[in-house]
């Protein structure tokens, strides 16, 4: 059996595996509680993704630094006490309009005058309604994993890095592919913008269709990785063709 | 009586119509539903349970401090309170966790694997912080604390009774495991948001 070519794609795909290989919430199963309830507006989801990517990357690289000199519960409790710490500094820095806020509404909406060049990313209109899913952000599982994998393991610190920007995308990724679903099959709307749409569901709105909709994401992404994963084992294991025998 | 009644209406609400993983998604994660046998979800649920209680009894006179000297900022008292709801917690925990290690050791080596899925489940922040949010007296968040732990453990009970007759079926391979478990969930949830009849505010 030879799987060279599985071995390197693997290989390969360490740097990007939280995009898809590895996808946090459709192949781990962590960070579900914002999946199905973050997830019933584009906007919402964004704002969630923004927030996550801001505290997940720096605790990451925390953890990678004091986790050898600490008991494992103690970092992981550092490391989720500066994941809230960076949390509340965005919400209290939060301004009353944002990047994504202004590209969104295109030359519609123009920039206050006492504003800065670059807008925060985020802003209060839309860190206000993930409620309490905010402050939840710093005990999220996504944190749990990756610092205990980069405090346990002997990593480069460009790895603690990296895992933390690829998993923060492929969190973004899961979030806006359910959130955009959701909108646009609850409210015929994406990002606030009507779309027309022949179906429009009510119950896309509610908690249980994040559920079902996460369910039927998670199925496709593993029906398709075990598609590439296959295709990639049978490149350099083709099975020899029968002979055909004349009579 | 009035305490009683409301203490054990908010753990009724807690545990069935704001079921912290059916209707609010709270604590769900691969680990928790596919824990292996019904002791160790016991353990779990009372463990997370009682972790609830005992932030909630420290927290209680750190959130009368907060609002008695909160003037306004720009973080607003739900932060405030999530900061220090999250300080409690880890406080409880490290104490429990130093405790039975010390005094108890048996205990603590059979629930050492528990303990990581408490420290980073949300159950019990999100239980707390719901609690504020509603503004309930402290009786009420205790009720909604012990409620909110019984409902998960219920709930995970549930799931994984859900897990073994699932496994009896035939289920197509892209479903096998999460997927099928997280439908299951959805339909559950559905049931209980037909009950409610609304959905919950974050």
């Amino acid at each position: 059996m030879n799987l060279s070519n599985l071995k390197n794609h693997r290989r390969r795909s360490r740097w990007a595996e939280g995009i898809l290989s590895k996808n946090p919430v459709f192949v781990l199963g962590l960070a579900l509680p914002f999946a199905v309830m973050i997830t019933d507006t584009l906007k919402q989801a964004a704002a969630i993704s923004v927030l996550f990517a801001i505290s997940l990357i720096p605790s990451v690289l925390l953890a990678y630094l004091i986790g050898k000199r600490l008991p494992e519960w103690v970092m992981l409790i550092t490391s989720s006490l500066f994941s809230m710490a960076i949390i509340m500094s965005c919400v209290a820095i939060s301004s009353p309009v944002s990047t994504l806020q202004v590209v969104g509404q295109a030359a519609a909406v123009p920039p206050p005058e006492a504003a800065n060049v670059l807008f925060p990313l985020i802003d209060q209109a839309m860190v206000d309604p993930l409620g309490i899913y905010s402050s939840i952000l710093s005990v999220n599982t996504v944190l749990c994993f990756l610092c205990r994998r980069h405090a346990r393991q002997k990593q480069r610190p460009i790895l603690a890095l990296a895992d933390g920007f690829s998993y923060s995308l492929g969190f973004a990724l899961a979030l806006c592919l359910i959130a955009a679903v959701r909108e646009l099959l609850g409210v015929n709307q994406l990002w606030g913008f009507h779309i027309p749409f022949p179906i429009r569901l009510a119950g896309m709105q509610m908690a249980f269709s994040g559920f079902i909709v996460t369910a039927l994401f998670c199925a496709l992404f593993r029906a398709v990785k075990r598609a590439v994963g296959g295709s990639y084992y049978r490149r350099n294991n083709r099975r020899p063709e029968k002979e055909v025998s004349m009579p | 009586m009035n305490l009683f009644v409301s203490f054990f209406t908010a753990a009724l609400t807690a545990a069935v119509l704001e079921n912290a993983i059916f209707a609010r998604g709270l604590g769900s994660s691969k680990d928790v539903f596919m824990l292996s046998s019904v002791r160790r979800t016991v353990w779990l649920g009372g463990f997370l349970t009682v972790y609830s209680l005992l932030a909630v009894l420290l927290a209680w006179p750190v959130f009368l401090l907060i609002r008695s000297v909160y003037h306004g900022s720009r973080l607003s008292l739900q932060n405030l309170y999530s900061v220090a709801t999250l300080v409690c917690l880890f406080i409880v925990f490290a104490c429990l966790f130093l405790i039975t290690r010390a005094f108890f050791p048996k205990l603590h080596y059979q629930l050492l694997d528990l303990f990581d899925l408490v420290l980073y489940n949300c159950a019990a922040l999100g239980a707390i912080l719901t609690a504020l949010r509603y503004g309930y007296d402290f009786t009420t968040t205790l009720g909604f604390a012990l409620g909110s732990g019984i409902g998960y453990t219920a709930t995970l009970l549930l799931v994984r009774e859900g897990r073994r007759r699932i496994a009896l079926a035939e289920v197509p391979r892209a479903f096998r495991g999460m997927p099928i478990l997280l439908l299951y969930i959805g339909i559950f949830s559905l049931a209980i948001y037909g009950v409610v009849g609304h959905q919950l505010p974050t």
